[in-house]
């Protein structure tokens, strides 16, 4: 194999392998020559048959496995950068299905944006996947209470439910169908989405397109990413974000969107859990400190648009990522204040769930 | 309140029941519609159609299936109804598919339906797992009631997690009332929630649905069953029931042969699903009949096994014991889910329902046999008080007794006595004093005003005795009639019949205040020492073209100054701490600011909307267009095919202004769906629900909308100065709309003046020709103003005033938890007042 290779895509996985097998499987049907591209999976500290499955299978790409120890997925992305061979990094994780397409549109990008360009793709998710531990067998999950009625569904009903290798590989306009637009069955991922692509196809050197950066499904140049060292290891929640940020700050870089698109193997996902919530709000914070910019807490005022909030005054939202460029880069004294104001005093600072006051009298 | 006026309240409650009782039930005859291819849905209308029976009422069923026989037994009328096959339902559940109903299967049921109706002629159609019934019951303009579970109520505490896009239910039937929608005729529904609070909790009770209980068969326990004869009672007895319908017993024969060595008897049930192989010879410890009382045997079982249904899990409750089951259908895991989760039983998955796994169970639940039955003995004794039949009967008297009532007495919203005439005495014009309202209120408790006694406390509705009184009590309406008047002569006048502005802005000084009152609800205090408070306050906000120059001047205490957010519209977040629990707390603001007439001026100011809040501002759920009162409204609308999006709103306002009269409604959400439903059903509305269907149907006709939010000055105190108060309401909530038209930008289009016009007239509440004739002039001339212009009298806030808590109490204790130590804290009391001086 030759040490420079176009692309190399960098999965970091931690006991995903069902999921994993099938996204090789979409990396076995690229459009893009194989002998073009490697894929790297970082084991996170896989304990599951993650390790077994990689070393039984044959690909038509070069397919490596390094790490092993559990690390994080940010320092396991830092681990894949470090080994990667190609001109530009894809990054996937172990349960975004790429379209056969998805790394032919990804250099096209390249070589129309070139070096500087941060590329994002668009993301669909496959929905009725959410409850199985293997979408190809339909094994249901096995740590929540999964319905019985869901069960049933299952057992009678795989075609719809399930997913199999085949179906990557042979009939990959069966997953388009089944696709829904957004990463989750939010209409805030849908809605984010579309600002972003709204944003950057209005402003392609926007100073805010890092908020686009999802490296779920995104490619950036490998000497570009080496040069700034990597994610950063400590962030917990919202990485893609930090280091697009910081590769806008530091490099001149700016976000380009393109059109290569993955299909998020849905599994369970607890939208209401506490440390989700808090992982968001902490690495917020975390990228305030780091980068001493406290603007960067705007993001809440978005994300009170995504996810409504009562005690975030409706004047107070700002409505779309244009509107948050336009005040990113031209805040106010005034209107600061007031955002500090409401950082300071919310009842909680965390996101709330909306909640409104009836009232029944106004003669 | 004096005795004499207590004794003629008690005579005039005395009233109400002897009309119970002279409710000519005869002439009110029943339909009850049930699946009669299940055993529990046709036990539970049997023991409906008995309860109603006992009372008087005429009662005819119709059904088909096996279990027909039982209720003709009983010796009541039953017609043959086209139903659903059992054998097609279970074959779709049994692959996961819940569109068992197609639109054929409705429409041959539905027929069917109307068939019996219009042969029946009954007052109330009462169905059991007939969901084609209540279109039925739509379509033939008769009132029904469905009996169903607590799991299908709205706010259900415990809903299922399922599949994105999973639908067990909903489809078809809407599709099918959609199409048939012009041809639905005025009826009302309620629902039996055939369920236990304990068990199946939610979180807000929805108007129209009542907790009644189980409808358990309860037999006459039988003198002697032999199945228990020359059986030695050594080692516990547990019960087994195959249930009478869903997928076959097929785990049985095994099971059988497996208990042999078992320290334990196993009695089973099989309704004649299931036989023992002849040339086996069953274990001694196992027992198998075709039919048993599950009453009777659960009060000698230690515990009930089987693919249970909710009857046979309350039939267990109701007896102490616990369930080893598992789920075959939705409802099935509903209630299973609760069974597990309370710690009342086990539940097994379908999948595994198997010999290994029930044979675990049942051992699991012998070895902490005393722990089960020490958290199954409290639903015993909890269930033992509900009498589900009566119960439901008793609803059917009332629906009977209220059907025709404008006014309805719902305790959720019950205020005292004391409390209603302070709410009343703050909210009206000032010659209304507190001695006039009391009176006011004791001359009408026996001509309607509805009202309830609670021991010695008389209890009002704070929605419809409003609305009686408004209605009906020509001091209440008249005094704020003329108040109104003397408001519009202040800002308007007429020129041609038409209103005009007498000036274009109008500068205000306003004095807000919020006191709270010590003590809350029975008199015991509302605050701690020490207790902390976290307060929005809604303050004017600027905006161009209508509001400008706000000026805060003072806030009390002085320290809100510092988290005043002009640009928010709010006093924001700050903190009071309570020093003295026994004092009346006040905070406040005055401000001035500076409000505009909209609408008069001759240039008109065309603003811009784009494309993203064109959508913005068009987004409508799908699923109220649907609703058959929208898809009626709009085919009904008076408007022609090139008709401008103004003419279009303006057809809408006049068809809505000109038929609802304001009211008080008993609100648990304002959701668009909800205010939609509700207005177009009914004949009152207030500004939130009028603006959000007005905004709704503009939407459904491609006419952007928004919503704009504030508080209306109030009563005239003199020419110059005006007061708006409350008592434990917020003051800033008042809603209107503003629709988008592309020649003149956005335009305000306000109910409140119209519907508290000629339609709030009833014949009762205004004596005064001079003011009925003033009225009715009226009309015509601000139902024009209203769409299009905007006098001075509202004071603009944020929109987000209605999703805000003014006040939020600190919890110290909940600081660690996930939502926070600040509560909203509906129980305090507390007086609002806003007064403007016109400067």
């Amino acid at each position: 194999m030759s040490d420079r290779l176009d692309i190399s895509v960098v999965i970091p996985t931690r006991n995903q392998a069902p999921r994993l097998a099938l996204v090789l499987a979409g990396l076995d049907v690229q459009t893009f020559a194989a002998d073009r591209f490697e894929v790297i999976v970082v084991d996170d500290g896989c304990q599951d048959e993650t390790v077994e499955m990689l070393g039984h299978r044959r690909s038509s790409f070069s397919l490596r496995r390094i790490g092993g120890r559990p690390v994080g997925r940010n320092a396991a992305r830092n681990l894949g950068i470090e080994a990667a061979h190609g001109v530009l990094t894809v990054f996937l994780d172990a349960d975004a299905l790429p379209e056969p397409e998805l790394l032919a549109k990804y250099w096209q990008g390249h070589l129309e944006h070139g070096g500087m360009a941060i590329l994002t793709g668009m993301q669909y998710h496959l929905p009725e996947l959410e409850f199985l531990h293997d979408p190809r067998t339909g094994e249901l999950l096995t740590h929540i209470d999964v319905p019985s009625v869901v069960r049933d569904l299952h057992q009678t009903r795989p075609a719809d439910f399930g997913l199999t290798e085949r179906t990557v590989r042979e009939d990959f306009d069966t997953v388009r169908r089944r696709g829904v637009e957004g990463s989750y069955p939010n209409p805030g991922t849908i809605e984010r989405q579309a600002q972003a692509r709204q944003l950057l196809d209005l402003c392609p050197r926007s100073r805010t397109g890092w908020l686009a950066f999802i490296p779920h499904n995104g490619a950036i140049t490998t000497s570009l990413l080496r040069s700034t060292g990597g994610f950063d290891a400590e962030i917990p929640f919202n990485e893609g974000w930090e280091l697009a940020y910081r590769l806008q700050r530091q490099q001149g870089a700016f976000v380009q969107t393109t059109h290569a698109s993955t299909y998020h193997l849905y599994h369970y996902h607890d939208f209401e859990s506490h440390q989700q919530i808090r992982d968001r709000y902490d690495a917020i914070e975390h990228m305030v400190a780091r980068h001493a910019d406290p603007r960067i807490r705007m993001v809440y005022f978005w994300y009170a648009q995504l996810w409504p909030d009562p005690y975030i005054p409706e004047e107070a939202v700002i409505p779309d990522l244009l509107e948050f460029d336009r005040l990113y880069a031209d805040l106010s004294d005034v209107l600061w204040r007031e955002y500090e104001l409401v950082l300071a005093h919310h009842p909680k600072e965390l996101p709330l769930i909306p909640v409104e006051v009836t009232y029944d009298s106004c003669a | 309140m004096a005795t004499r006026d207590i004794a003629r309240a008690l005579a005039d409650g005395l009233r109400t029941k002897a009309a119970s009782l002279r409710l000519d039930r005869n002439s009110l005859p029943v339909l009850i519609f049930f699946h009669g291819q299940a055993l529990a849905h046709t036990i539970r209308p049997l023991v409906l159609a008995r309860a109603l029976r006992n009372r008087g009422y005429p009662v005819v069923l119709a059904g088909r299936g096996p279990h027909v026989v039982r209720v003709r037994q009983e010796g009541f009328e039953v017609h043959d109804v086209e139903t659903l096959p059992q054998s097609r339902m279970d074959q779709y559940v049994e692959r996961g598919d819940y569109g068992y109903y197609d639109v054929d299967w409705i429409d041959r049921c539905v027929a069917a339906e109307r068939t019996i109706i219009q042969m029946v002629r009954p007052s109330l159609i009462v169905h059991d797992m007939k969901p084609t019934a209540h279109i039925s019951a739509r379509l033939e303009g008769v009132d029904d009631a469905r009996i169903t579970q607590a799991y299908n109520h709205p706010a259900y505490a415990h809903p299922l997690r399922l599949p994105a896009g999973f639908d067990p239910s909903a489809g078809p039937f809407d599709a099918y009332l959609e199409t048939h929608a012009p041809r639905t005729r005025p009826q009302k529904s309620f629902f039996f929630l055939a369920d236990v609070p304990q068990l199946h909790d939610v979180e807000r009770p929805a108007p129209g649905y009542h907790f009644i209980g189980p409808l358990l068969d309860q037999p006459a326990r039988p003198s002697h069953v032999d199945v228990l004869d020359n059986w030695s009672d050594e080692g516990p007895l547990v019960y087994l029931t195959c249930g009478s319908s869903g997928r076959d017993p097929d785990y049985l024969a095994e099971l059988v042969e497996a208990v042999r060595d078992r320290p334990y008897r196993l009695l089973v049930t099989t309704a004649n699903r299931w036989t023992p192989r002849p040339d086996r010879q069953l274990p001694t410890n196992v027992r198998v009949v075709p039919f048993l009382s599950g009453e009777w045997i659960l009060q000698h079982a230690s515990m009930l096994v089987g693919i249970v249904g909710v009857g046979a899990i309350y039939q267990a409750l109701s007896q102490g014991k616990p369930i080893v089951g598992a789920p075959e259908h939705l409802d099935q895991e509903f209630h299973l889910n609760r069974v597990r989760d309370l710690g009342l039983g086990i539940k097994l998955d379908r999948a595994d329902f198997c010999t290994d796994s029930i044979l675990q169970a049942i051992d699991h639940v012998l070895l902490h046999e005393s722990e089960f039955h020490e958290r199954c003995a409290p639903f015993a004794a909890g269930l033992a008080p509900y009498a589900a039949g009566v119960a439901a009967v008793d609803l059917v008297d009332q629906h009977f007794l209220h059907r025709d009532d404008k006014y309805r007495f719902n305790a959720a919203f019950g205020i005292s006595g004391e409390e209603f005439v302070r709410y009343l005495e703050a909210t009206t014009p000032t010659q209304l004093s507190g001695a006039v309202i009391q009176k006011m209120l004791l001359r009408n408790l026996r001509r309607g005003l509805p009202h309830r006694w609670v021991g010695d406390s008389l209890v009002f509705d704070r929605v419809d005795s409003w609305n009686w009184l408004y209605e009906n009590e020509p001091i209440f309406f008249e005094a704020d009639y003329r108040a109104l008047e003397l408001k519009r002569h202040a800002f308007h006048r007429m020129d041609r019949e038409k209103v005009v502005s007498r000036n274009r802005w109008q500068r205000y000084r306003l004095r807000y205040r919020l006191t709270l009152d010590p003590l809350g609800p029975g008199g015991k205090p509302a605050f701690k020492a020490g207790q902390r408070l976290k307060v929005f306050l809604p303050i004017p906000v600027d905006r161009p073209g209508h509001q400008r120059g706000v000026n805060i001047l003072q806030t009390t205490p002085s320290a809100l100054t510092e988290q005043v957010a002009h640009g928010l519209g709010f006093i924001y977040g700050a903190i009071v701490t309570i020093e003295d629990p026994s004092l009346p707390l006040t905070i406040g603001y005055d401000a001035e600011v500076n409000v505009r007439a909209i609408g008069d001026e001759q240039a008109v100011r065309r603003d811009e909307l784009s494309g993203r809040e064109r959508t913005h501002r068009l987004q409508v759920d799908e699923s109220i267009l649907h609703l058959p009162e929208v898809l009626k409204f709009r085919a009904e609308l008076d408007r022609a095919p090139d008709d401008s999006d103004e003419a279009t709103a303006r057809a809408i306002y006049r068809a809505l202004a000109t038929t609802r009269r304001f009211g008080k409604t008993h609100d648990r959400t304002q959701s668009p769906k909800y205010c939609t439903s509700l207005v177009l059903r009914s004949e009152r509305g207030h500004c939130t629900t009028l603006a959000r269907t007005f905004a709704t149907l503009c939407r459904a006709e491609g006419i952007p909308t928004r919503e704009v939010h504030g508080a209306l000055i109030g009563y005239p105190l003199d020419e110059k100065t005006y007061l708006h108060a409350s008592r434990n309401e917020p003051l800033f909530g008042h809603t209107w709309v503003e629709i988008f038209l592309s020649e003149k930008g956005w335009v305000p289009v306000e109910f409140h003046g119209i519907v508290i016009g000629q339609q709030a007239m009833t014949g009762r509440n205004v004596r005064d020709r001079r003011l009925r004739r003033q009225i009715e002039a009226n009309t015509e001339p601000y139902l024009d103003y209203y769409f299009g212009h905007l006098d001075h009298q509202r004071i603009l806030c944020s929109p987000s005033v209605k999703r805000m808590h003014t006040l939020l109490l600190e919890h110290p204790e909940e600081r660690e938890t996930m939502r926070g130590p600040w509560r909203s804290a509906p129980e305090l009391r507390y007086d609002n007042s806003l007064r403007v001086d016109c400067l």
